[in-house]
C-alpha cells in the first residue's frame, strides 16, 4: 500500500522514543565527566617514571642512562644525569623532562629501558590552557609509584616484577662467594640477559 | 544602484506599494492577491530570468545606461502623455462620493448580542467603524486643501497618481533596451491601470464589485504575461547570448 | 487599513456564555486592566502594542522551548539522552545557544551587498512574524480580524521567498546563490499544493476569515464527534497535502534540502554567522509554528474542544495543545525520514501532490453539494469521495515516468 513504509518507519522511531524511557539499557551514552568507562589494560598514552618505595625522587628506578633519550623518535625526552660533589655520576636523573606535546606514544622508550624504569601511563585528561610549560612534564610530574603501575597494567607489572626479582636474586647469588648457589642458576642464565645493568637488552619478544 | 537585481527588488517594493494602495482603498482581498501573485510569483520568475540571462562577459549584473536618443525619446513621450493626462483628469468634474465601507464579517459578529458589550461604553464599539474615515481625513484632505480653493475629490488624486505611474512605466518601457526591464515597465503600466479600476470602485457607485473582479483578472493575466514574456526573453538569450532588444529585430520587415 | 481591522475585539458569540467565560476572557481582562487609564486613541495603540508584544514573546519562548524539545526528542528516538548539561535537564540550553549566537562575530563578506545582506534576515523574520496576526488563538483572541485572513497568511508566507533570494544573492558567493535558487524552486513548487490544499476548507466553511472557519467547525455530531474539517474526506486529504507541503515550505526534514547540513555547508545561509544566522533560524521556526497554527485553524478545529464535556478548559489552551501536537508531529517526522533528492522533491510536488490537490478540489465540491443526501446515498457519497484520490496513484508504465514511480535514468 502507498505509504505503508512511511508508517512502519514512524512506528520504529516511536518505539525507540518510548522504550528509551523504560529501558535504561538502551541508552548507551556514557556521561563522561561523571561516568567513565574502564580503560582496556593495554591502553597507553604517555610515559611516566616508576619509583619503588615511598620517596618519589629517591626511589626512581631510572639511572639516567639516556638510552630512551637516544632512541626516542620525536626526541621528546631530555635527561641530565645527576652527579655528586666529586663529579661522579650518582645514577640518578637530575633533570628528566618529557614534552608530551611532542611525544607520539610509540612506547619505544619503554621497550629499550633495561631497568623497567619508564612505563606508559593511562592519564588522558591533559587539556590545559597553556601549551608550552603545562605540557612539559618534569621529573616530579613523571614520578609515579610502582603500586600505580600495578593498578594500570597488572599483567605487565607481574612480568616486570618477576624479571626484577630474578635479576635481584642473580646479583645476590653472584655477590655471595658460595659456589653451590651458582649451579642451579646456570640453566637460567642465558634466559635472563637483561639482568646485566649496563648492557642494553635484546628487543622484547 | 546600477544593478539589475537591486532594480528588480525596488520594483517589488513598487508592487508592494500598489498592494498597500489596495489595502487603503478597502480591497483587502486584492491586496493580498497582489502580494501573493506579484511578490510571491512574478518577482521570483523575474529574478530567475535575470540570473539566467546574464551576459557572459559581465562579472556582475550591471545595467548599461540606455542610448541617449532612446532615453530622451522615451522620457519625452512619457512626459507628453503625462502632460495630456493630468490636465484632463484635473478638468473633469468627478463625483466625490465616498461610499461607506461594506461592513465586514467581524463587525457583524460584534454587533450581535454579546457579553462584552456591557463592559464597553457604546461609543467605543463604533470606534473601529469610524477610524478609517478619520485617517482618510487626516491623510488626504489637508493635501487637497493646500491645492487651493478648487473642489477636488480624493478620486482626482488617485487618478493623477495612477497616471504618473503609467507614464513612468511608459517612459521606462520605451527608454530601456534590456528586454526584462521593458517587461517590468509594461507591468508597471498594468498596475497603473489596476489602480484606476480600484479608485473608481472605491469612489464610484456603491454595490458594484466589477472593479475588483477586473483587477483580479488583470493580475492573473499579468502573471501569465510575465511568465510568457520572460520565457521569450530566455529563449532570445539562448539564441543571441544577449537580451538587448535591438539585436532581436531580424523579423523586422 | 479597512474597517474590519479590530485589535482583539472580543466578540462573544451568542449562546457561548458558559462557566468558562471568565477564564476565556482572562487575557483580555488583564489587557484592559493595564490600559484602563488611557484615553481613546492611546488606548487603542497600547492595546495593539500589548497584543503584538504578547504574540512575539509567546512565540519566541515557544521557539526556545521547541529547539530544546526537538533535540531532546531526537535524542530519545536515537537512544541518546539529548542535551542535559545546562540547567536542570538541559532546560537552559536555548539560553546558552542564544548567548553563544549573540556573542559570535558577525562576518560580512567583503564583496557582499551589505544592505541586502543585512535586510535579508530582517525581512524574513518580519514576514514570518506578521503571519501570526490572523491566527485565532482562542475564542476571543484574534490579533487582527480580516475578511481575507487566509489569503493574507499565505501572501505573507509567499513573500518570504524574496528574503531567501536576497540572502543568497547578497552573499556574493556562487554556492549561496545556487542554494538560494534551489530553495526557491522548492518553495515555489510547494506553494501550489499548499494553496490548493486549503481551498476545500474554504469551500466547506464558505469564508476566508479564520474566525469564521473555526466557528464553522464548532458543534458535535451525535454529541461526541467533533465537526472538524480533518474528519471529512476532502478535509482529511487536504490536511495530509497541507502538512506535506508545510514541511517543505518550512524547510523541515525530509525536505530540508535548502540547508541540508550533512551535505551542503548551509545553503543560502553559508555566509551568515552570529545573530543573523540565529534570525534565520528563528524565522524558520516561526514559519513552522505559523503553518502549524494555520493547519490547526483550518483542519483541526482551531480552539474548539474535542468533546462537549471538555469545554470547561479555556479555548486558548486547546489551541496550544493542538499546536504542540502538530509541532511534535513535525519533530517525529524529522526523526524518521531520510532527506529526499531534489528530483524526488520536485516530482512529489508536481506529479503527485498538485494532481491530488486538484482531485481533492473536485471531491470537496461534490462533498459540499451533496451534504443533504441521506440514507443509502450517504454511503454513495462516502464511497465516491474516498475512492477519488486513488485515481492519482498511477501504476508506472514502461516508457512513462509518472506518478510516484521510482525513476530510471537514461544517459546519453
Amino acid at each position: 500500500m502507498l505509504g505503508s513504509g512511511l508508517i512502519q518507519g514512524l512506528a520504529v522511531t516511536a518505539k525507540n522514543f518510548v522504550k528509551s524511557f523504560h529501558d535504561p539499557a538502551r541508552l548507551v551514552t556514557v556521561e563522561y565527566p561523571e561516568q567513565k568507562t574502564k580503560l582496556p589494560e593495554n591502553y597507553r598514552n604517555f610515559p611516566f617514571l616508576v619509583y619503588d618505595g615511598d620517596q618519589a625522587i629517591d626511589g626512581l628506578r631510572c639511572v639516567a642512562c639516556k638510552i630512551c633519550e637516544a632512541e626516542c623518535p620525536p626526541q621528546c625526552i631530555y635527561i641530565i644525569p645527576d652527579r655528586d660533589e666529586k663529579g661522579r655520576p650518582t645514577k640518578k636523573p637530575k633533570v628528566f623532562d618529557l614534552d608530551i606535546s611532542v611525544c607520539m606514544s610509540c612506547q619505544i622508550c619503554v621497550e629499550v629501558c633495561p631497568f623497567d624504569a619508564i612505563k606508559m601511563d593511562q592519564h588522558f585528561e591533559i587539556a590545559t590552557a597553556e601549551r608550552f610549560n603545562a605540557l612539559l612534564l618534569h621529573r616530579e610530574d613523571l614520578a609515579k609509584s610502582d603500586a600505580y603501575f600495578h593498578t594500570l597494567h597488572p599483567t605487565e607489572a607481574a612480568q616486570v616484577d618477576a624479571v626484577l626479582a630474578e635479576a635481584k636474586r642473580r646479583t645476590e647469588a653472584k655477590a655471595r662467594p658460595a659456589a653451590p648457589a651458582a649451579v642451579p642458576a646456570t640453566p637460567t642464565a642465558p634466559a635472563a640477559p637483561a639482568a646485566k645493568p649496563p648492557e642494553p637488552p635484546p628487543p622484547a619478544v | 544602484m546600477r544593478n539589475l537585481i537591486r532594480s528588480v527588488l525596488l520594483f517589488v517594493m513598487a508592487w508592494g506599494g500598489v498592494a498597500a494602495f489596495y489595502l487603503w482603498a478597502g480591497a483587502e482581498f486584492l491586496a493580498f492577491a497582489q502580494v501573493l501573485v506579484y511578490i510571491g510569483a512574478v518577482s521570483m520568475v523575474t529574478l530567475f530570468a535575470v540570473l539566467l540571462t546574464r551576459p557572459r562577459d559581465q562579472p556582475d549584473l550591471v545595467i548599461e545606461p540606455p542610448a541617449r536618443a532612446r532615453a530622451a525619446a522615451g522620457i519625452t513621450i512619457g512626459a507628453c502623455v503625462a502632460a495630456v493626462l493630468i490636465p484632463a483628469i484635473w478638468g473633469q468634474g468627478l463625483p466625490a462620493t465616498d461610499r461607506p465601507h461594506p461592513p465586514s464579517a467581524v463587525l457583524l459578529l460584534a454587533g450581535g448580542a454579546d457579553g462584552t458589550a456591557r463592559r464597553r461604553p457604546p461609543d467605543r464599539r463604533l470606534h473601529s467603524h469610524r477610524r478609517p474615515a478619520r485617517r482618510r481625513r487626516a491623510g488626504v484632505h489637508p493635501l487637497i486643501r493646500r491645492t487651493g480653493g478648487r473642489a477636488m475629490s480624493p478620486l482626482h488624486l488617485c487618478l493623477i497618481f495612477s497616471a504618473l505611474l503609467f507614464c513612468i512605466g511608459l517612459a521606462g518601457a520605451l527608454a530601456r533596451s534590456h528586454a526584462i526591464l521593458v517587461l517590468l515597465g509594461i507591468e508597471l503600466m498594468l498596475n497603473a491601470a489596476n489602480l484606476n479600476f480600484i479608485a473608481f470602485w472605491r469612489y464610484g457607485p456603491p454595490n458594484a464589485g466589477s472593479g475588483i473582479v477586473f483587477v483580479l483578472f488583470a493580475i492573473a493575466i499579468a502573471a501569465a504575461e510575465a511568465a510568457v514574456g520572460l520565457a521569450l526573453v530566455i529563449a532570445i538569450y539562448r539564441h543571441r547570448q544577449s537580451v538587448r532588444l535591438q539585436q532581436a529585430a531580424q523579423l523586422k520587415g | 487599513m479597512s474597517a474590519s481591522v479590530s485589535v482583539l475585539l472580543p466578540p462573544l458569540a451568542a449562546g457561548q456564555v458558559g462557566d468558562s467565560a471568565l477564564l476565556e476572557r482572562l487575557p483580555l481582562m488583564a489587557r484592559d486592566l493595564l490600559t484602563a487609564g488611557l484615553s481613546e486613541p492611546w488606548r487603542w495603540l497600547a492595546n495593539s502594542l500589548i497584543t503584538i508584544g504578547a504574540v512575539i514573546v509567546i512565540f519566541a519562548s515557544l521557539f526556545a522551548l521547541l529547539t530544546l524539545v526537538e533535540r531532546k526528542v531526537l535524542g530519545r528516538v536515537q537512544n541518546r539522552p539529548g542535551p542535559n548539561r545546562t540547567g536542570w535537564g538541559g532546560i537552559l540550553q536555548p539560553l546558552a545557544d542564544g548567548i553563544k549566537m549573540l556573542t559570535k562575530e558577525d562576518i560580512v563578506p567583503r564583496s557582499a551587498d551589505r544592505l541586502l545582506h543585512f535586510l535579508a534576515p530582517v525581512t524574513l523574520l518580519a514576514l514570518s512574524v506578521i503571519t501570526f496576526a490572523v491566527i485565532p488563538y482562542g475564542r476571543h483572541l484574534v490579533p487582527v480580524e480580516l475578511d481575507a485572513a487566509v489569503l493574507y497568511f499565505f501572501a505573507a508566507g509567499a513573500a518570504t521567498e524574496l528574503a531567501i533570494f536576497m540572502a543568497g544573492w547578497s552573499s556574493h558567493n556562487k554556492y549561496s546563490l545556487l542554494a538560494a535558487m534551489r530553495a526557491l524552486a522548492q518553495l515555489i513548487s510547494y506553494e501550489l499544493p499548499l494553496l490548493l490544499a486549503f481551498v476545500p476548507v474554504i469551500m466547506l466553511a464558505g469564508s476566508l476569515s479564520t474566525t469564521a472557519i473555526v466557528a464553522a467547525q464548532g458543534g458535535w455530531l451525535w454529541n461526541f464527534i467533533p465537526q472538524w474539517h480533518v474528519l471529512t474526506p476532502p478535509g482529511f486529504a487536504g490536511f495530509v497535502i497541507f502538512m506535506v507541503a508545510a514541511l517543505a515550505e518550512s524547510n523541515r526534514s525530509p525536505f530540508d534540502l535548502p540547508e541540508a547540513e550533512s551535505e551542503l555547508i548551509a545553503g543560502h545561509l553559508t555566509e551568515y554567522s552570529g545573530f543573523k544566522y540565529a534570525l534565520f533560524f528563528m524565522a524558520e521556526y516561526f514559519g513552522m509554528c505559523a503553518l502549524s497554527g494555520m493547519a490547526v485553524t483550518l483542519f483541526l478545529g482551531g480552539w474548539q474542544a474535542p468533546l462537549p464535556v471538555l469545554e470547561f478548559v479555556p479555548s486558548y489552551l486547546w489551541f496550544a495543545a493542538k499546536l504542540l501536537l502538530v509541532l511534535l508531529g513535525f519533530i517525529w517526522i524529522r526523526a524518521t525520514f531520510p532527506r529526499l533528492r531534489i528530483d524526488q522533491l520536485t516530482r512529489l510536488a508536481w506529479k503527485f501532490l498538485v494532481p491530488l490537490a486538484l482531485i481533492n478540489l473536485g471531491t470537496a465540491a461534490f462533498w459540499s453539494l451533496t451534504h443533504d443526501w441521506a440514507g443509502p446515498m450517504q454511503l454513495v457519497r462516502w464511497g465516491g469521495v474516498s475512492l477519488a484520490p486513488s485515481s492519482d496513484v498511477r501504476r508506472p508504465r514502461p516508457g512513462h515516468q509518472r506518478g510516484i514511480a521510482p525513476r530510471t535514468y537514461r544517459y546519453a
